[in-house]
């Protein structure tokens, strides 16, 4: 069952130098309690979308175009006055930010900070608010909740900043939680702890979660679905398994090929996709990738490629699908690591 | 946060005796040795109460600690034109004075500085911040003597508002308190606008707008909360000089306060009532610095967590 | 679902013919770089009040050195006759209680006001960048004497040590500047000491040395120019700070003592006659504010074009 529904996004920022076309026509849907991973590098456009979601993009540079919806269940939420949004913000959509250090009012106590969300959403007050954030904490993982509660963020380490942002986001049972690369600036192993809580409190809530990443192994172990975006659109979408097995796209083989793999030859060297995506001040007129494209074709230069369908759910935006296409067989090196979608 | 304090106090100290051994030095040093040119001119009875009291027959040495001994004692010294006169005196009649006139403009150039340098904040770039831009470059400018000076004119003379000189009623206030508002103000307004914008680009508010927090609230507690902070240090320096950092406004305004006082004596070359204030003004100084530190203190929570670790 | 386009490709030769991305360089950056000070100069060019504080400037400077040439009047001369007269066409300021003419002595009165704020804050910037410097770069002992005595000296009250040294040393513009800066180098020795830090605990200067790279070159073409950048402001805005407080001083009779004079001691000389003969006061007032608002201007849009946080 759909509960967000994206169509065309557009979003550009004006800058002293020009209109930057940050996203340039994303449509994709999200079901209920389902996750979606949005992958690509910096800059493709992940975060904006993502952000445009909730409309906190900085609104004088930022713009979203008129011709975007974006639909919550039946809302259209583009449209919705700042009133509302503020209402829908931290009840029904939440998102969770990259830098735990800095995402946190220095000057407020944790538990303060989680129970605005409770006490502006559900009218509580805060000492009854404080009881559930108790309760939220320690669904989080962060021990010893009730003297937790008194303390500032710079007494807490970043592993825990980070379940504490995660409180926050549930405190009011979201029906969307968007993560914005959530375990970027954490250790490792930390990263993984705070993968599992994710999964482990979107199955128990059936929250539905946007995760935006550009890290393929954290996406092999949670998501549902997957979509690449790159230069500001969306150029394969599928489930995990297509995204892993049967990838359609140059870009998404590009990515699979430089995560190092257990197995590998000693001293074979990484791969590493040359050049860097265009800049969006001046957008290429045909495929976005061309430039960077070993399967690049003259067509790919001259116009650019729409959406195939290929299988079910399965989309690519590539010239390569064309029937006219040559047709190339990309192997699938098996990703090891026991790793199952 | 006992230790935080403790080095400060201590830091106080050593800075207060470095100035008073310098003051006494550079007094004692002048050419022409003024001190006992002035001394001189005083009727028999009273210099010999002088020179016996100051030691002024013996080596600048034990002179030294015959004032460092007074000084403990509390004792900052007597003038040495006005028979009679000391500076615990002078300080005790014309302190509050000063007081209470700067008191009034610091807390308006508070409050007002504030407010406009949050609004001019948080509309970088749009009208209203232009204009107070605007409006503080030209109050930076001014120096203060001229706003007293324009305001005595305008509004005591041409306009005929208030008395042109005179003190005792409330209305006597008006003029000095708004020339030295106006003067202060475009500082805290500067440092306010700043330290606003600084902290509106921060992503802890940005968490919070995806909170759902609303406008009002967001201002209130995560924006004011955090940009105010740093306003302590400079609210320390102004009030540094509520006793005597108005000279020039009080001189000009005929105003009996401490300030004015200090200027009268400097021009009568009344030294030891010029080192006896000056003990005084950097004493109270540093006292005012050390209170602000720990105000900083309190009010960040990040400082006072980590230094009561300590 | 997003629509699926169908597309002409037959008006395209060979479209679907594989040429790979080799001659295309996916590296080329549109925006033409500029180097760094290019770079400042245009943001300071396309900020209008910087332009005109700058514009400001080289009026002051100008009629302060030509200024009595133009007019033809020397400045101590003295006329009873035309005594407190306002602003004619042959007096463009009017004239003092003495009959001297109030422009060509406020045109000279600013030669000494400002040689005296770029004096003290040429002073200034030494003692500071060799302390500071000193302080950064040994670190250690010789730092921490150092800051121990920034501290204290920042803590003294400026205008006592003023007074004080005034007394001693007898008053005029020595003294004056001797006090000045005395006073104020500790700020300019914190600024230089936290630059040089900064340059010195940048990791890449770290990585760099380990690598036998060339440390040298990099700190010469990066990161001076960026401390050089704060320093440059500091020095603008330290400028009018010196010149502010002269005029204070002079006008409380601590400072420039005739027959020197400056705007500060013009001002104090035509307060007395405030009620009668306004201009006398307010004609040096406003050239103090006029080059003060000038250097004030020029500092902002010289912060607005370094900071790489305010850039738009």
């Amino acid at each position: 069952m759909k509960i967000l529904e994206v169509k065309n996004l557009k979003v550009s920022f004006n800058t002293y130098a020009g209109v930057n076309q940050a996203v340039r026509g994303v449509s994709f849907h999200l079901n209920e309690g389902e996750t979606l991973a949005i992958v690509g590098e910096s800059g493709c456009g992940k975060t904006v979308t993502s952000k445009s979601i909730l409309r906190i993009l900085p609104s004088p540079p930022a713009v979203i175009h008129e011709d975007s919806e974006i639909y919550l269940e039946d809302r259209e939420l583009t449209n919705l006055s700042d009133r509302e949004m503020i209402g829908i913000r931290g009840s029904e959509i939440s998102m969770i930010f990259q830098d735990p250090m800095t995402s946190l009012n220095p000057t407020m106590k944790i538990g303060e900070q989680i129970a605005e969300s409770i006490m502006i959403h559900q009218g509580k007050s805060k000492r009854n608010a404080i009881q559930d954030v108790i309760e939220l904490l320690d669904l989080v993982g962060i021990p010893n909740p009730e003297a937790r509660v008194k303390q500032y963020p710079h007494e807490f380490s970043g592993g825990m900043r980070q379940r504490a942002m995660i409180a926050i986001a549930l405190a009011c049972n979201p029906k969307i939680l968007i993560a914005d690369e959530p375990t970027t600036a954490l250790d490792v192993t930390i990263q993984a702890q705070i993968m599992e809580l994710i999964k482990s409190l979107q199955k128990k809530l059936n929250t539905a979660v946007i995760l935006v990443t550009h890290d393929l192994g954290v996406v092999a172990e949670v998501a549902d679905r997957i979509q690449v975006m790159y230069a500001g659109e969306i150029v394969e979408t599928g489930t995990c398994r297509d995204i892993f097995y049967k990838p359609k796209h140059p870009y998404t083989w590009a990515l699979l090929k430089s995560v190092p793999k257990l197995g590998t030859e000693n001293k074979s060297e990484l791969y590493s996709l040359k050049g860097t995506p265009p800049d969006l001040l001046d957008p290429p007129k045909g495929c976005a990738f061309a430039a960077r494209c070993e399967y690049c074709m003259n067509i790919c230069r001259e116009k650019a490629p729409g959406v195939t369908d290929i299988d079910g759910g399965h989309q690519a935006a590539c010239w390569l699908l064309h029937p006219k296409a040559p047709d190339i067989d990309y192997r699938v090196e098996s990703y090891t690591g026991g790793k199952t979608c | 946060m006992l230790r935080f304090i403790g080095r400060r106090v201590v830091i106080g100290i050593v800075t207060l005796l470095v100035i008073v051994t310098l003051t006494f030095l550079l007094v004692n040093m002048a050419p022409g040795d003024p001190v006992s040119a002035k001394i001189r001119q005083l009727p028999d009875s009273a210099r010999e109460t002088i020179e016996k009291k100051y030691g002024l027959d013996k080596s600048m040495f034990e002179r030294y600690i015959i004032y460092m001994e007074n000084l403990v004692k509390g004792d900052l010294g007597d003038s040495y034109i006005y028979v009679g006169r000391s500076v615990n005196d002078v300080i005790a009649k014309n302190a509050p004075v000063s007081g209470r006139v700067v008191g009034l403009a610091i807390i308006f150039q508070l409050i007002i500085g504030l407010f406009l340098g949050t609004i001019a904040g948080l509309f970088r770039e749009k009208i209203a911040d232009q204009v107070i831009r605007v409006l503080v470059v030209i109050c930076i400018c001014i120096p203060s003597f001229v706003f007293a000076a324009l305001l005595q004119y305008f509004v005591a003379f041409k306009w005929q508002l208030t008395p042109i000189f005179g003190w005792g009623d409330p209305i006597h206030y008006v003029m000095p308190v708004i020339a030295m508002t106006i003067g202060g103000l475009a500082g805290y307004t500067k440092y306010m606008r700043n330290s606003t914008i600084g902290v509106v680009n921060e992503d802890y508010i940005v968490t919070a707008k995806a909170k759902g927090v609303s406008k009002g609230r967001l201002i209130r507690k995560h924006i004011l909360r955090n940009a105010s902070i740093p306003i302590i240090t400079m609210l320390g320096s102004s009030l540094a000089g509520l006793f005597g950092g108005s000279f020039i406004l009080e001189s000009f305004f005929g105003i009996p306060g401490l300030g004015s006082y200090y200027v009268k004596a400097v021009q009568d070359s009344d030294y030891s009532m010029i080192i006896g204030m000056t003990v005084f003004f950097a004493a109270f100084y540093i006292f005012i610095l050390i209170v602000v530190d720990i105000m900083y203190g309190v009010a960040d929570p990040r400082i006072r967590i980590a230094k009561g670790r300590n | 679902m997003a629509e699926k386009v169908t597309i002409e490709v037959e008006e395209i030769d060979d479209a679907f013919e594989i040429i790979g991305c080799e001659d295309l360089d996916a590296e080329l950056i549109s925006k033409p770089s500029l180097t760094y000070w290019k770079d400042v100069w245009r943001r300071f060019r396309c900020n209008k009040l910087a332009l005109i504080g700058l514009i400001m400037l080289v009026i002051v400077v100008f009629f302060t050195i030509s200024g009595p040439a133009i007019t033809g009047y020397d400045y101590t001369r003295m006329d009873y006759e035309i005594k407190d007269q306002g602003p004619s066409a042959e007096h463009w300021f009017g004239t003092d209680q003495a009959g001297r003419d109030i422009f060509t002595r406020v045109c000279v009165g600013g030669r000494v006001s400002i040689i005296i704020g770029l004096a003290c804050t040429t002073v200034m910037f030494s003692i500071g960048a060799v302390l500071g410097g000193i302080a950064g770069y040994k670190g250690g002992v010789v730092d921490d004497i150092i800051m121990r005595a920034v501290e204290i000296i920042v803590s003294i009250p400026y205008l006592v040590v003023v007074i004080i040294l005034s007394i001693t040393l007898g008053r005029g513009m020595f003294s004056l500047i001797l006090a000045m800066t005395l006073t104020s180098w500790g700020g300019t020795t914190r600024l230089v000491r936290g630059q040089v830090l900064q340059i010195k605990n940048q990791e890449f200067v770290l990585a760099s040395r380990a690598l036998g790279g060339n440390t040298k070159r990099i700190i010469a073409k990066h990161l001076l120019p960026n401390a050089m950048g704060i320093i440059m402001v500091s020095i603008t805005f330290s400028i009018p700070m010196f010149i502010f407080s002269e005029a204070t001083l002079s006008f409380l009779g601590i400072g420039i003592q005739p027959p020197q004079t400056s705007w500060g001691a013009l001002a104090a000389s035509g307060r007395g006659s405030l009620m009668f003969y306004p201009h006398q006061l307010f004609f040096p007032s406003l050239m103090i504010v006029f080059t003060m608002l000038a250097f004030n201007l020029i500092g902002d849009g010289l912060t607005d074009a370094l900071d790489p946080k305010l850039r738009q």
